[in-house]
């Protein structure tokens, strides 16, 4: 092995400068390990564990008041949580916040905007407040711009931006350091199928550029589209983390099979595997008091799925 | 690259940002404009009192040593005034403001620290004050053309009216960075400079009156009348044993506060606008130590 750190091995071994960046990517961008927040009597936040993988997009889906934003908070900087521990990129969000800010945007669930201020000149701010060198914010700007498809709008006031284009801009905002991750706070709420679909597209873009993204959201069904792994939360507590089909399988129950008889009738059964499913036709078929005429498996969506996991608790 | 040019780009993004926003305002333009004509009126009235009072009363009076001190003391106290009524309302929802927008958090998010957020609204309100006495100084060089006020005198008002404005500003942006609300924050601002105004006077004059009970008839500490933003202005701006039958207010003020020591109570190292200002700042200090705090992440609270 070549313990040359300078540069990759020219001899096709691996450097001790690769092996490094291995490890670094196989590392999960954010380890939450037993986060708690209470607010005296109220525990918004419950032992919250999860590891977050490097290039996923992944979505933390709960009702209201179920902990979401404030497991945000926590991850990005705003909170400090009761007990537990958390490490994003690399570093203590309680502790050593600055680092952690360097590598990590966040996109609050309601975008504030500035009066008598352009798009570019609130992009610019940004950049600032980032320490971003001045020389780089035209370049920058213009390359942010075009990404969430609002160049044509850099002179325009933010204030009179739609609310699509507000939450696209703010998604710029949150970029223009380049952060490795993005914490999105229901960034698709309020906005119409159009605008969503477009915000859709746009993360999915990030993705494949290499940003990782953490992003809550009520739109299961926005999720269950680009999310490459979920996490379900309630009344504080983490339900289920994984990917959609892990999850269903760590379940156990979550095949649903529809049977439609010869009188039209159409009932619905719960299986917990292939086994069982055979074993539920093979009992009908056999049972003689009515025909089936048809029997086909539902496909269970990340709605389905979040009804069966979740019971509605509100705190 | 200019030294401007490198000051204006390596200025706080905060201070940057308000700036170019409070430019593109028209309330700031309003503000400066009735601002201008109060003052103007203010210049007026004392003109016209002071020239009356040379036609019916002392005849001997003469106008070129009187008159100018006069108005500019009558047009500075009026300009204070005004602007400890107009601080609060600037600055007192600098902080808050960004709460009720929604735009705080991103910033706080952002590699600024609390630090740097809180001394860019500072310089903002602080900058907008300077801005506001820029704009009256024609208003001070008329006395200066009338006669009887130096330059000197009419600088050293300047100066300590505008760091009493920048203290002041200082107080409504802490105050705006403690309460979580805009309206909390202006309140509790125009609260603490009614203290200081009339609170002040209200010590002197409850220390008096116990003094008395006690049978004690000296003349109690004027300890309190520091903190009182007219004090240090007054140090600055009056005059001591002018003799004239009209002292403006800041030298009325001057003569009361040390017109009865020998050496006008400057014989201190530290002169007393320079005290007064040290007390008013030590007041606003621990306001922006609370502030600091407040703004310290994370949070145990989500604002």
């Amino acid at each position: 092995m070549s313990l040359d750190p300078g540069g990759p091995g020219s001899d096709g071994m691996t450097t001790v400068t690769e092996l490094e960046q291995l490890v670094v990517d196989a590392d999960p961008i954010i380890q939450a390990r037993g986060l708690t927040k209470r607010y005296g009597n109220l525990t918004a936040l419950n032992e919250f564990t999860l590891d977050i993988p490097r290039g996923s997009i992944y979505g933390i889906i709960g009702p209201n008041g179920a902990g979401k934003s404030t497991a945000f908070s926590i991850l990005a900087t705003l909170l400090k949580p009761t007990s537990g521990t958390a490490r994003v990129c690399g570093a203590d969000p309680t502790k050593a916040p600055r680092s952690v800010r360097k590598h990590m945007g966040y996109m609050p669930d309601v975008m504030g905007v500035y009066e008598r201020l352009t798009v570019a000149e609130y992009l610019q701010f940004h950049a600032a407040a980032y320490k971003v060198p001045r020389t780089d914010w035209p370049e920058l700007v213009h390359g942010l711009l075009q990404l969430v498809d609002l160049d044509v709008k850099a002179d325009a006031l933010v204030d009179r931006l739609s609310r699509g284009m507000k939450q696209r801009l703010s998604l710029a905002r949150a970029m223009v350091h380049d952060p490795d991750l993005l914490i999105l706070d229901e960034p698709a709420s309020g906005l119409d199928p159009r605008a969503r679909i477009e915000f859709r597209e746009l993360l999915v873009a990030l993705q494949e550029m290499g940003k990782t993204v953490l992003i809550s959201s009520h739109i299961l069904a926005e999720l269950q589209r680009m999310c490459t792994d979920i996490a379900v939360i309630e009344a504080g507590n983490l339900l289920a983390a994984g990917s959609p089909k892990a999850i269903l399988e760590q379940l156990g129950n979550g095949r649903r099979v529809k049977v439609t008889f010869e009188d039209r009738s159409v009932e619905e059964f719960s299986v917990t595997d292939l086994a069982d499913q055979a074993a539920l036709l093979r009992r009908l078929v056999m049972n003689n008091d009515r025909e089936v005429v048809e029997f086909t498996e539902v496909a269970t969506d990340l709605e389905g799925l979040f009804l069966q996991i979740t019971q509605g608790i509100v705190q | 690259m200019s030294a401007l040019a490198a000051v204006f780009q390596n200025l706080n993004p905060v201070l940057d940002r308000e700036l170019r926003q409070r430019s593109r305002s028209a309330r700031s333009i309003v503000m400066m404009s009735l601002l201008l004509t109060a003052l103007a009126g203010v210049l007026y009235i004392a003109h016209l009192a002071m020239t009356d009072n040379n036609q019916f009363g002392d005849p001997l009076s003469a106008i070129s040593t009187g008159t100018g001190a006069v108005m500019y003391e009558w047009v500075l106290f009026a300009e204070l005034a005004l602007l400890l009524l107009i601080i609060p309302g600037i600055s007192a929802s600098a902080i808050s403001g960004e709460r009720d927008r929604q735009t705080l958090v991103t910033l706080q998010v952002t590699l600024m620290g609390r630090v740097s957020i809180f001394f860019g609204k500072v310089a903002a309100s602080s900058a907008f004050v300077l801005l506001l006495l820029i704009a009256s100084t024609p208003l001070l060089a008329v006395p200066f053309l009338v006669g009887g006020v130096g330059l000197g005198r009419i600088l050293m008002g300047f100066v300590v009216t505008l760091c009493t404005g920048v203290i002041y500003a200082t107080l409504g942006v802490a105050c705006s960075a403690v309460f979580r609300r805009t309206q909390t924050a202006t309140l509790l601002t125009y609260v603490m400079v009614f203290a200081a105004v009339a609170g002040s006077i209200v010590v002197l004059v409850v220390l008096a009156v116990i003094q008395t009970a006690q049978g004690d008839f000296t003349d109690p500490s004027r300890v309190s009348l520091y903190a009182n933003p007219f004090v240090g202005v007054a140090d600055a701006a009056g005059e001591l044993n002018r003799g004239f039958d009209f002292p403006g207010p800041f030298s009325a003020i001057k003569q009361s506060m040390w017109g009865e020591q020998l050496d006008g109570g400057t014989s201190g190292v530290v002169p007393n606008w320079a005290t007064a200002l040290i007390v008013q700042a030590a007041i606003a200090g621990a306001w922006v130590v609370a502030a600091l705090r407040r703004l310290r992440l994370p949070q145990r609270e989500v604002d």
